[in-house]
Formats: structure tokens, C-alpha cells, sequence
């Protein structure tokens, strides 16, 4: 399935730019950002429920730009679920396959409604009525309806959201065996970048109506392509700072007022000159207590309890914002009376530092 | 009868109830048109009685609104075909005919009518009477019609009307040529029954009053129809709607009725009931009621001064023979019998 | 514990007053009307009186003299005509201002529109129908004028039909407001998950968007044949010799034919098939209600 130079707008809004996606057969691939960035708008035009200002969409290398929603071998599981209420679990998921074009014998039928409900875990609830189900039952019915139907590509929106923390893990775990026992490409949307990171093959970021970024979980976490990626997936403390030059493949940078000096190691930031502003990003979990190369010193502002991780909120000599660091319950053990005030040092591994240019000074 | 002359195309019988009756008050159940400004005002004055007027669709909502409580009216004014029935419910007390003016000068023919009076006791005292004829069109009934066979004529079919009442049941009867209308067997009832069944078909609407029934001539709904003598064939050609209706006595006879005044019982106003009773024998009370709705005065010594010869002439005053060729309501012997025909054939489909 | 009881008596009083009004209010005038209704229908008429007993003949005679039980059944006739033509011209009417009409305020002034007519008096929009539908009416100068007949047509006025066509304009509004309110509630998302499950706007109608809306479907159609049975109006205006309807026969024993008991039986039976009716209604939808959970 492919976007190409998709883009909408509602009136003088515009909910989605110029986009291109890909997507590989059997791929999962997540659609995150915030609320408002164009998720849905993009789902649904793949769905057919909308259509685009300008592009095409091709499914399987067919034009499906303006083809109805029933015309196209996609399946939607939707957000609130959209169960029929007046029909039993069975009679939702057997909706689908009784029509013209499916062709099915009722023997088939049958045997995919079994099939799908198995799946799902819902075999003894075929004959309920989804009120009397739970959120995490509908869920799994919506799923199986629309699995049902065996679409080329099973798009999901924001698929578990609606669900308490605790029942959203366990179906993150049964989306991902699902979606491996049928191998069928799956277009998710979610704000919720841990969700994205746990199931996705593949994460398109966006913002604001454009995709700032597509790739493997680890990529995005490793090399963020600008700071809000790096902020948004994994969370990182930006620091404004100064490019003082490169040598030997290390990033020599300033933070703040240049009391804090550190070395990076990476590839280059292209385009940057001596002194010039640049955007530093640690992220909480690389910041390690106690010295070492590239130290950051300064006095706690708090301590956060996490349970097997501490969070430490502190506010570095020469940087005006405070910085957080994450560190494992266990490295605090030797600094028993850590707490607001006290002077603390952290430093951080150059290969760990996040670089970008600084597109606001500029 | 004669309800309404323009006023609501149809009888509801859903009728205002007056307020309870004050001292001075003088509360009428009574027809549409019977109780115009010409007579409450003058009547106020002389006597200090306030007249407040209720109407009746049919003479049978007075014995309906008696039943359903009575002590609300005082005077009530029902055909005399229908005196009797309300003597024998005892809705109302008997009258003393000599407490009332003029009475000597009412034709004997009706005040003395064995309707009005039963063993010496007099029940009702005569107000105004007229007659009920058959109108049709000219231009679309060939000939001088002189029967009641125009009412049954398939030619008219979807073009004949009739009013709404067990009189219909009269007509038919003359129609058919039995003689005690009043008072038929159950067999002449049920060959009524069948005929006014079988004339079904060609009636195009029964009418409920007389301004429905003018509605229908005017709108050119209906040809033919029985109707209140002098008064729908004037109102319709008065319209000018291009073409004229006419009037005639069918030889099997037109009908006659009259209407009386009644005392409720134990009215607690029968002093100002009284005075209206006489008032409406004097000549302002008989010539401004005959004015008022076209139909001829009871008491043609009254109105000997306040009427025109060419009135008088069209009102029959002094002409009590023209009584003598109409057919005048009686009450049926069976009353009820004949309720419960004709409300059969307006049920049959 | 004895002062929580004092305090339970103290305030149970005034709620008691409060309730004591309508109660008293509702068991005086419907409870008791409909209690004396039911024992006069026993009584035995003596024209033209009427004396109290306990006897079936009332009954009896309601359904064993034609002039009674036709016009029951005319009655229930046109009712349902009526219903059947107000729910297939309303039901498309509401579709039409929910699912088609794409502006708020459109839909708003639309509805508006239908409902509008409910402020005019019955009266005389029944009476408009006579002025539409006479021989020198609307209708057939229209025609006439069009030059598709040369003689008025008869046929539009003064019958069945045209009492039918009278009330089901009239009660279009009723099965309009209910219908609309049940398609407005049907969630958007599930017309786009039916056609996103492979089915065509017509299946999506007949399969959800139909029995989603049956709830107001039934309260609509229960309301006009209600309304339609008791209805007195139409006959006298608009219909012809044949249109005599229950509410026509109810009001001439009680009035013309001063026949009381037999009219209190017929008004209890019409009570009982309307009540009936309400108890279906309110039984169909009770099962649309459990399945829409
Ligand atoms: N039907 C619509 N009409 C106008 N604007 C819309 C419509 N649907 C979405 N938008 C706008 O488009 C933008 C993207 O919306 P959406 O795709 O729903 O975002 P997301 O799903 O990422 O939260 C938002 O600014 C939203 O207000
Ligand atoms: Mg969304």
C-alpha cells in the first residue's frame, strides 16, 4: 500500500502536507504524534471515508484514491469500537462476510466467524451482546470483525486508548501475536509513543499535519532526526549550547554560558560553523551518576520515586533549565541523603549526546 | 336546528359552559342566532336581567347537557318534538301560562299543542317557528322537481346532501308513502333503514348546519338537499357565486317545527326566566327574533305593528293554513328507536 | 438511632405534601373519571334515563350490532392507513434531515418546518384540506388548469380517502420528531463501519440504520394510531356518509342518542385497545431497548 503526495484540507485547514508512505506486505507500521497532527485524517482516507485534496492511494498497486469504503480491501478496527448494538458478537462479525462481493459459503462463514473469535480469545462469547461486554471484550470483538474479512491491510485507530493502563499492556502483547499470525499489514495510530515503540515494525512520526520522521523503533531512539522526535520518542532534556568544532570524529560543545564543556561522538551535524547555536539532547536514561568524561554538575531541585527507577530533577551550573536524569534504583544506594539541595554530578557517554542545529536561533 | 347560520361549518356540540348563575343572571341554552344583541340588550334594560347565551347543535344536546348536569341553565328552547321527552326525563318544571304577557295572543294551534301541554300542565310557551324544505339547483337539476324522489334520484348521485338528524328518517318515510312517520313499525323502520342505506352511496356529505349546508351549495359540492325554509336558499344566492339555488314544497309535504321556551327545574332565577318568557312574546322580543334568524313569529298579534305587510307576507303571519301543509315534528313514539336508526345507517359502511 | 428516625419522619412530610398534589390531583380527575366510566358502562339505559345495575348487555350489544363493531373496525382501518402513509412519508422525511442535510442550521430550519404546523390550529389545517381538496378546490383547478381533466373530480373530497390523506398530514410531525431523534442518536461511526465492512449504503440502511431507528419508528407510529383512532375531527370535516369513526359514535351516545351506558362500554373498549396498543408499543420497544443494551 502507498501514499502518494497525499494531502488534505478542510477549508482553509490543513489537517494533512504533501505525504508520502509506504507500506511493506505484512508490515506494522504506527502513525504517532500528538493529538491534532493529522493521524486520523490520514487513516480515514486510507479507510474511504475521506478523500484526499491532492494524491493518490494505491492498495496492492490499484488506484483506491476515491473508491467507497466497501470497494476496498481494508478493514478499520475504530476507536470507540463501533459494534453493532442490536447484534450479537456472532451476528458483528459474520456482518461482513455475508455480503455480495465476499462470495462465502455459509459453511466458510461460519468457519471464519470461529476462526476470528478464537483469535480473540471470545469463543464463549459468541451469543453476547456487546453492552454486556467490557471495554477490553469489545476491543477484541472490533479486532475480530474486522480480521474477519481478511483485508490486505487492517487499520487501527488509536486501538487502546479507551482502555485502563493495566488491560492496554495485556492487549498490546495480544495485538502483537495477532498481527504475527496473520501477517497481514497493519496501518496503526496512536499518540502514545510507547505503544508505538512496543509493537511497531516501523514508526512514522508526525507533527503538525507533516511526517517528521519514519523508521525502526531503534532508529528514531538512537537517532532522533530533530529535536522534537528525539523529545517525543524516549524523551530527552534539550539544552541550548554552542558548537566549538570537531576533531577526530568528537563534537567538542559548549552548554550554557560554557561552563559545561562535553565531546560527542556521532556522525557530523552538516552545515554547522565554529560558534554556532546548536540544540543539545540527553536523554534521562543515558545521564550516569557520578564523574566521568562529559560531567554535568549542579544541585538537585527533586527526587522522584519510580519504583526500580529514580528520577532526578537538577539544575546544572551555567544552564538556566533543569535537567532530568532517570538512574537505576540501585546507583543511589551509596547516596543515601540525596535529596533537594545537595550537590550532584552526572556525566554521560559521548556517543549518547543528541545533536541538532539550532533552527529557532538561526 | 337551524344552528348557526354562518358561524362554525360544523356542530361540535362543544359548547362554553356558563358560569354558575348569579342573582341578576339569566342563563339560555338555546340555538345559534337566538340571542343576538337586538334582544339581550333591550331585554337587560327592561327587566335587569343579564342574558348569557349557551348553543345546542341538535335538539337532542339538550337532553344530553341536561343529563350531564343540570342547574347551569335556566331557560332551554328545544323543538316541540322534543318537549315532551325533557317533561318526562323531569328536567324542567311546568310553566303558568298565566304569568305570561300576551300569551292569549299566540296561535292557539301551538300554544294549545298537546306537545306543549299533557294533563292541563303546561311545559313550554312557543317562540318562533319555521319550516324545512328540499333546495336545489336549477341549472343542474332538469325540470320543476315537486317530489322528495330528487333526494333518492341516482342521476344526483355524489350531489345530494341531507342534514344530519333522525328527521332524515321522516323524509324517507314520506318518501316511501307511510303516513304515521312518527310513529312506524319496526318493519316500515327497517324498510327506512334500507332505503336511507341504499341512498348512502349518492350523498355526498350529511350536513350538520346550516352553514355547512351553504358551504356545500356554494361550493357547488351538492345539487340537492332538505334545508331550513328562507334561509340557505337566500344566504347561497346572496354569494353571487354565478349560479342561484331554489326553493319548493315536495308534494309528499315540507316540514314544519316550532321551538319553545322551557324552565329548567328548580332554577333559582325563575323571576328574570319569567320576564324573558313574556318579553319574548311582546313585539320587540317576537320581530327582533324573527329578524334575527328569518323564521316566522308565534305570535302574530305581537307583531302586527313592528313587521311590514311584504314581511308579514313572506313570515306567514296570520297565515296559520301554511301549518296545515307542512308535516309538523312530533316526538317519535319511539324516540329512541329512531335515534338508533339513524345512527345504523350513518355507521353502515 | 431514635434521632435518625425523628429526622426520617421530619423530612419524610413535606416530600409526602409535595407528592400528595399530583397524586390526589391524577387520582381525582383520571383514576376516578375512568372508574365511574367503567361501572355506568354496566348500567341499564331507560330512555331517557339511565339506572344503575350490573349487566353485560352493553358489551354484548357492541359486538353483536354491526352499527357498532364496522365502525370499530373502520376506525382501526383508517388508523392504520393513516399510520402506515404517516410513518412511509415521515420516516424518508427524517432521513432526509438527518443523513442528507449537511448544515446545521438547514437541518434546524427544516425541522422547524415540519414541526411549524403544529402550532396552527387543528381545526383549521383539517379545514384547509376541505378547501385543497373540494370539488371547487385547489386540487382541481390546478388540474383543470393543466388541462389533465375538463370536469372537477369528485373523488378527493368526502370519503375515506380523503380523511386519510387529512390525518396523515397531520400526524406527519409526530413520527418526524420521534424518528429524527433516533437517527440522530445512531453513531456516525457505525454507517462507516457497515460500509467499511463491505456493504452498500442500502444494506447499511436496512440492516442498521433501520432497526437502530425502530425505537422511534414504533413510538411514532403508536402515537398516530392512537391519535388517529380517537380522532373526531377528520370525519366531520373532510369525510363523507361512509366516515363515521369511534369518536363520532362515542360523542352521539352521549350526546344525541342520550344513551350512556352503551357509550361508557364503547369508550372502555376503546380504552382497552388503546391501552392495549400502548402495552405492545412499550413491550417492542423495551426489546429494541435491551438489544441496544
Ligand atoms: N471534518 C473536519 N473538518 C475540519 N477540520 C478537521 C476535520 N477533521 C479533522 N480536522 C482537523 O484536521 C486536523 C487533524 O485532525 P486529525 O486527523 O483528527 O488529528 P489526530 O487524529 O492526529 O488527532 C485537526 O486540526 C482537526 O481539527
Ligand atoms: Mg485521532
Amino acid at each position: 500500500m502507498a501514499l502518494e503526495g497525499v494531502s488534505k484540507s478542510y477549508g482553509a485547514v490543513q489537517a494533512l502536507g504533501q505525504t508520502d508512505l509506504v507500506l511493506n506486505e505484512g508490515e506494522f507500521v504506527t502513525l504517532l504524534g500528538p493529538s491534532g497532527c493529522g493521524k486520523t485524517t490520514t487513516l480515514r482516507m486510507v479507510g474511504g471515508f475521506e478523500f484526499p485534496s491532492t494524491g493518490r492511494i494505491l492498495i496492492d498497486g490499484r488506484d483506491t484514491t476515491y473508491a467507497a469504503p466497501f470497494d476496498r480491501p481494508v478493514n478499520t478496527v475504530f476507536q470507540d469500537y463501533a459494534l453493532f448494538p442490536h447484534m450479537t458478537v456472532a451476528q458483528n462479525i459474520r456482518y461482513g462476510l455475508t455480503v455480495r462481493g465476499a462470495n462465502l459459503s455459509p459453511a466458510e462463514v461460519s468457519s471464519r466467524v470461529e476462526h476470528a473469535l478464537a483469535l480473540v480469545g471470545l469463543s464463549k462469547f459468541a451469543d453476547r451482546r456487546p453492552a454486556m461486554m467490557s471495554g477490553g471484550q469489545r476491543q477484541r470483538v472490533a479486532m475480530a470483525r474486522a480480521i474477519a474479512r481478511r483485508p490486505r491491510v487492517l487499520l487501527l485507530d488509536e486501538p487502546l486508548s479507551a482502555l485502563d493502563v493495566k488491560l492496554r499492556e495485556g492487549m498490546q502483547v495480544e495485538l502483537k501475536r495477532i498481527h504475527r499470525e496473520l501477517g497481514i499489514t497493519f496501518l496503526m495510530v496512536t499518540h502514545d509513543q510507547g505503544e508505538a515503540m512496543a509493537l511497531s515494525d516501523r514508526v512514522v512520526v508526525m507533527q503538525a499535519g507533516q511526517i517528521c520522521q519514519t523508521g525502526k523503533p531503534e532508529e528514531l531512539y538512537d537517532s532522533p532526526a530533530n529535536p522534537y522526535v528525539a523529545d517525543f520518542i524516549g524523551g530527552a532534556n534539550l539544552v541550548k549550547g554552542v558548537w566549538k568544532g570537531r576533531d577526530r570524529g568528537r563534537d567538542r560543545l559548549a552548554l550554557g554560558q560554557g561552563q559545561a564543556e562535553v565531546q560527542r561522538e556521532g556522525h557530523a551535524v552538516a552545515g554547522l560553523s565554529e560558534g554556532a547555536a546548536v540544540l543539545i539532547g540527553l536523554r534521562p536514561d543515558n545521564l550516569l551518576l557520578g564523574d566521568g568524561p562529559n560531567a554535568i554538575s549542579g544541585r538537585v531541585l527533586e527526587v522522584l520515586f519510580r519504583g526500580d527507577r529514580i528520577r532526578i530533577e537538577f539544575t546544572p551550573r551555567g544552564i538556566a533549565a533543569p535537567i532530568f536524569a532517570e538512574v537505576p534504583r540501585a546507583a543511589l544506594r551509596d547516596l543515601q541523603n540525596l535529596g533537594p539541595g545537595s550537590p550532584v554530578t552526572f556525566h554521560i557517554d559521548a556517543a549518547d549526546i543528541l545533536l541538532f542545529a539550532d533552527e529557532v536561533a538561526k | 336546528m337551524k344552528a348557526g347560520k354562518r358561524l362554525a361549518p360544523f356542530a361540535l356540540g362543544l359548547v362554553a359552559m356558563a358560569h354558575a348563575a348569579a342573582a341578576q343572571d339569566l342563563n339560555i341554552l338555546t340555538w345559534e342566532g337566538y340571542a343576538p344583541e337586538t334582544i339581550t340588550r333591550p331585554f337587560a334594560e327592561a327587566s335587569g336581567c343579564n342574558i348569557t347565551a349557551s348553543y345546542v347543535g341538535s335538539n337532542d344536546d339538550f337532553a344530553a347537557k341536561l343529563a350531564a348536569g343540570g342547574g347551569v341553565y335556566d331557560i332551554i328552547t328545544p323543538s316541540s318534538d322534543t318537549v315532551p321527552l325533557l317533561s318526562q326525563a323531569g328536567f324542567v318544571d311546568p310553566i303558568d301560562p298565566a304569568a305570561v304577557e300576551n300569551y292569549a295572543g299566540i296561535y292557539p294551534e301551538f300554544s294549545q299543542s298537546p306537545a306543549l301541554n299533557l294533563d292541563g300542565i303546561t311545559w313550554a310557551v312557543p317562540l318562533i317557528w319555521g319550516s324545512v324544505s328540499l333546495i336545489y339547483r336549477p341549472d343542474m337539476v332538469p325540470g320543476t322537481p315537486d317530489s322528495i324522489a330528487v333526494l333518492f334520484d341516482p342521476a344526483y348521485a355524489g350531489k345530494i346532501s341531507m342534514w344530519d338528524d333522525k328527521s332524515a328518517i321522516y323524509w324517507a318515510a314520506r318518501y316511501l308513502g307511510y303516513e304515521n312517520i312518527f310513529d312506524l313499525t319496526d318493519e316500515q323502520l327497517e324498510a327506512v333503514k334500507a332505503k336511507l342505506i341504499e341512498q348512502k352511496p349518492l350523498v355526498r356529505k350529511y350536513w350538520a348546519s346550516a352553514g355547512e349546508l351553504t358551504e356545500l351549495m356554494a361550493n357547488q359540492e351538492v345539487y340537492v338537499s332538505n334545508a331550513w325554509t328562507g334561509l340557505t336558499f337566500k344566504e347561497v344566492n346572496g354569494l353571487n357565486k354565478g349560479f342561484t339555488v331554489a326553493e319548493f314544497n315536495p308534494k309528499e309535504k315540507s316540514e314544519g317545527w316550532m321551538d319553545s321556551m322551557m324552565l329548567v327545574k328548580g332554577t333559582p332565577n325563575q323571576e328574570c326566566a319569567m320576564k324573558f318568557i313574556s318579553y319574548m312574546q311582546s313585539a320587540e322580543g317576537q320581530c327582533a327574533l324573527a329578524a334575527s334568524t328569518g323564521y316566522f313569529p308565534v305570535n302574530p298579534g305581537a307583531v302586527a305593528a313592528c313587521m311590514d305587510e311584504a314581511t308579514k307576507k313572506e313570515r306567514q303571519v296570520g297565515n296559520i293554513d301554511f301549518v296545515k301543509s307542512l308535516v309538523m315534528w312530533q316526538q317519535p313514539a319511539r324516540l329512541d328507536k329512531y335515534i338508533e336508526v339513524w345512527n345504523a345507517v350513518k355507521a353502515a359502511p | 438511632m431514635r434521632g435518625k428516625s425523628v429526622l426520617a419522619r421530619r423530612s419524610a412530610l413535606p416530600v409526602l405534601g409535595l407528592f400528595a398534589l399530583p397524586v390526589g390531583w391524577a387520582f381525582l380527575l383520571l383514576i376516578v373519571p375512568y372508574g365511574i366510566m367503567v361501572a355506568i358502562s354496566f348500567w341499564t339505559r331507560q330512555f331517557p334515563l339511565f339506572v344503575p345495575d350490573f349487566q353485560f348487555g352493553n358489551y354484548l350489544q357492541l359486538f353483536s350490532d354491526p352499527q357498532y363493531y364496522t365502525v370499530i373496525l373502520r376506525t382501526a382501518k383508517i388508523a392504520a392507513l393513516v399510520t402506515l402513509a404517516a410513518t412511509c412519508l415521515g420516516y424518508p422525511l427524517a432521513y432526509y434531515l438527518v443523513f442528507v442535510i449537511k448544515t446545521e442550521r438547514l437541518r434546524a430550519l427544516l425541522y422547524m418546518l415540519v414541526i411549524v404546523p403544529l402550532w396552527v390550529s387543528y381545526l383549521l389545517r383539517t379545514y384547509t384540506w376541505k378547501t385543497i381538496l373540494g370539488t371547487d378546490g385547489a386540487l382541481n383547478s390546478a388540474l383543470k388548469w393543466l388541462g389533465v381533466i375538463d370536469q372537477p373530480i369528485s373523488l378527493f373530497l368526502y370519503n375515506q380517502w380523503s380523511m386519510v390523506i387529512t390525518l396523515t398530514y397531520i400526524f406527519i410531525p409526530f413520527v418526524v420528531m420521534p424518528v429524527f431523534a433516533a437517527l440522530e442518536n445512531i453513531p456516525r461511526n457505525l454507517i462507516e463501519a457497515s460500509e467499511d465492512l463491505g456493504v452498500r449504503p442500502f444494506g447499511t440502511f436496512l440492516r442498521v440504520i433501520l432497526p437502530l431507528s425502530a425505537g422511534g419508528v414504533i413510538s411514532g407510529a403508536t402515537v398516530t394510531f392512537c391519535l388517529a383512532f380517537g380522532d373526531f375531527v377528520a370525519p366531520v370535516l373532510v369525510g363523507g356518509p361512509d366516515g363515521t369513526m369511534v369518536a363520532n359514535l362515542l360523542q352521539s351516545q352521549f350526546g344525541a342518542a342520550l344513551n350512556w351506558p352503551l357509550g361508557s362500554a364503547l369508550a372502555t373498549v376503546v380504552l382497552l385497545i388503546v391501552m392495549a396498543l400502548l402495552w405492545l408499543s412499550a413491550r417492542l420497544d423495551r426489546a429494541g431497548r435491551v438489544a441496544l443494551g
